[in-house]
């Protein structure tokens, strides 16, 4: 009877010794493992307009400041800034004659540790060559923590924040754009209200477009879409003030969201930049398209109504002979 | 004949006009115009562009700022079974997720690269999955789904390189917003078991 209480015990012991191991284990994992809001990081400002001469040493800073619950480790890189396409998808790695800003950039401290709510302002030294030529140069400051990556995990995330700077150098400075292509739709079936334009910058410093959107109801006059609507979402979907950087073209669009499905609207969208200004106007009827297509049967219709009446009339007609 | 058409096209005109009568006109109706950040004016505010606004000379100034922050939280996390990591079988494709809250005042994009675009096997570095679009039964790879009707219309993944490519575009907003990258990854019986990882690295940027 001893024995068996006892192999119980010894049993009990065991079960309760792995399940405390296993706990340990799985707590440990859990501990190891970064949760949402562990690590983040934050730059202020995202972005920084440098006024540079040939020779000129400039001192700038950059605020980092730890929003997260856990501390973490960072450092600071440099990179050249430039887009790939139309779009304006970032590119951080190619280099051409508007990405040197990289080069010239130092920091006297790279690698830094930030407490939880603590904010720290980094230095960076812009140190231009005197033989450079004028105009824009751009480059990324990226702030950089691993700490955000989980050992155990298969894809391990390294966290990145990039503060871009654009930079203008005086000297010979070159300005010129053009518009390279707008659209404003006339009939819409279904598809979304979009005017959209592309400019392009022939000079050797960026500037902005003003692209604006402004709709009417064609009946009543009610403005419905103007460059000061605000959406839920904060946004203004009838205006947009994008960078067109040198040697570079931008497309941009604005699309009425809260469009009906059926309506005739005077929309008026214009493109400004630099001394230009374009303005285009334009009749626009919305309509579904299952109502489009049930006009047309009823034209047929209609159609083959009056021809079948008019042989009638014909065939009615009293004939002499 | 003509009689059916006729009674046809009165059926049809008010089946029409029924459904026309149906379709909300009214849809348009939009908030503001009230005062919003950068050089953009509304009746009795103006903001600068630093966001501050002020309405009306002589009364009671409100400002309001916006700071121009950038903040990115990035986590890989959700593999399977609650765990950080992607348990695969041969010829089962599985998905864990990749996930980045941004807080931005402005437009922002988020780019992933890897430095090594492959899943290296932990314990032989030979093995390794490659970053391919392709991932599916019959496939060894590996990819990540851009987020977005433009970026992703096919609802396919993408192969991650070594330079940062865009894989979500977002707007300014006050609050965070948490964006979740499904990660795919198949193997087949080639493959030889073992722990597979790389790092991936989230850029986030401003996007003017």
């Amino acid at each position: 009877m001893l024995k068996k209480v006892l192999r119980l015990l010894f049993v009990f012991a065991c079960v309760i010794a792995s399940g405390v191991t296993q706990a340990f284990y799985s707590l440990n994992s859990n501990v190891l493992a970064v949760e949402p809001g562990d690590i983040v990081l934050q730059i202020n400002p995202a972005e920084q307009t440098l006024d540079l001469y040939p020779g000129m040493t400039f001192t700038g800073t950059l605020k980092v400041k730890n929003i997260g619950r856990l501390p973490f480790n960072f450092n600071l890189l440099s990179r050249p800034y430039q887009v790939k396409n139309e779009s304006y998808d970032p590119d951080f790695v190619t280099e051409n004659s508007y990405t040197k800003l990289h080069n010239w950039l130092s920091f006297p401290e790279t690698n830094f540790h930030l407490e939880p709510n603590e904010e720290i302002t980094v230095l960076f030294n812009v140190t231009v060559p005197d033989d450079v030529p004028g105009g824009g140069q751009y480059a990324a400051i990226i702030v950089e923590t691993r700490d955000s990556a989980d050992e155990n995990a298969t894809v391990r995330v390294v966290s990145q924040v990039a503060g871009l700077l654009y930079a203008h150098v005086a000297g010979e400075e070159h300005i010129g754009g053009v518009l390279m292509q707008h659209s404003l739709p006339s009939l819409l079936l279904g598809s979304p209200f979009t005017a959209s334009a592309t400019v392009k910058n022939d000079g050797n410093l960026d500037f902005r477009i003003r692209h604006t959107l402004s709709i009417k109801d064609f009946f009543t006059g009610n403005e419905v879409l103007s460059p000061e609507t605000i959406d839920p979402n904060g946004d203004t979907p009838g205006l947009a003030t994008p960078v067109v950087l040198p040697a570079t073209s931008r497309s941009n669009s604005l699309t009425w969201t809260g469009a009906p499905q059926l309506g005739v609207f005077k929309a008026v969208q214009t493109v400004s930049f630099l001394d230009q200004e374009y303005t285009f106007e334009q009749i626009v009827f919305i309509c579904p398209i299952w109502l489009a297509g049930g006009l047309l049967f009823l034209v047929i219709l209609m159609i083959i109504w009056l021809i079948l009446r008019h042989r009638k009339a014909k065939q009615s007609r009293p004939q002499a002979f | 004949m003509e009689g059916k058409i006729q009674k046809l096209l009165v059926a049809s005109s008010l089946l029409m006009g029924a459904a026309v009568a149906l379709i909300p006109l009214t849809s348009y109706a939009t908030d503001g115009p009230y005062p919003t950040n950068g050089d953009k004016y509304a009746p009795g505010y103006e903001c600068n562009k630093q966001g501050t606004c002020a309405n009306g000379e002589g009364s009671t100034v409100v400002y309001v700022n916006v700071d121009d922050i950038l903040s990115l939280d990035a986590v890989a996390f959700s593999g399977t079974n609650g765990d950080t990591a992607i348990q695969v079988m041969p010829n089962m494709p599985r998905e864990g997720s990749l996930q980045a809250t941004v807080r931005s005042a402005k437009p922002y994009t988020i780019s992933l690269s890897a430095e090594n675009p492959y899943l290296v096997n932990q314990a032989d570095d030979i093995y390794v999955i490659p970053s391919r679009a392709n991932v599916s039964n019959d496939s060894t790879a590996w990819g990540i789904k851009k987020i977005g009707e433009t970026l992703n219309p096919d609802d396919v993944y993408s192969a991650i390189t070594t330079n940062p490519e865009v894989f979500f575009e977002g707007g300014p907003h006050d609050e965070s917003t948490t964006t979740e990258f499904p990660v795919g990854v198949s193997v087949t019986a080639n493959v030889p078991q073992g722990t597979y990882a790389t790092d991936v690295t989230v850029t986030a940027a401003v996007k003017e």
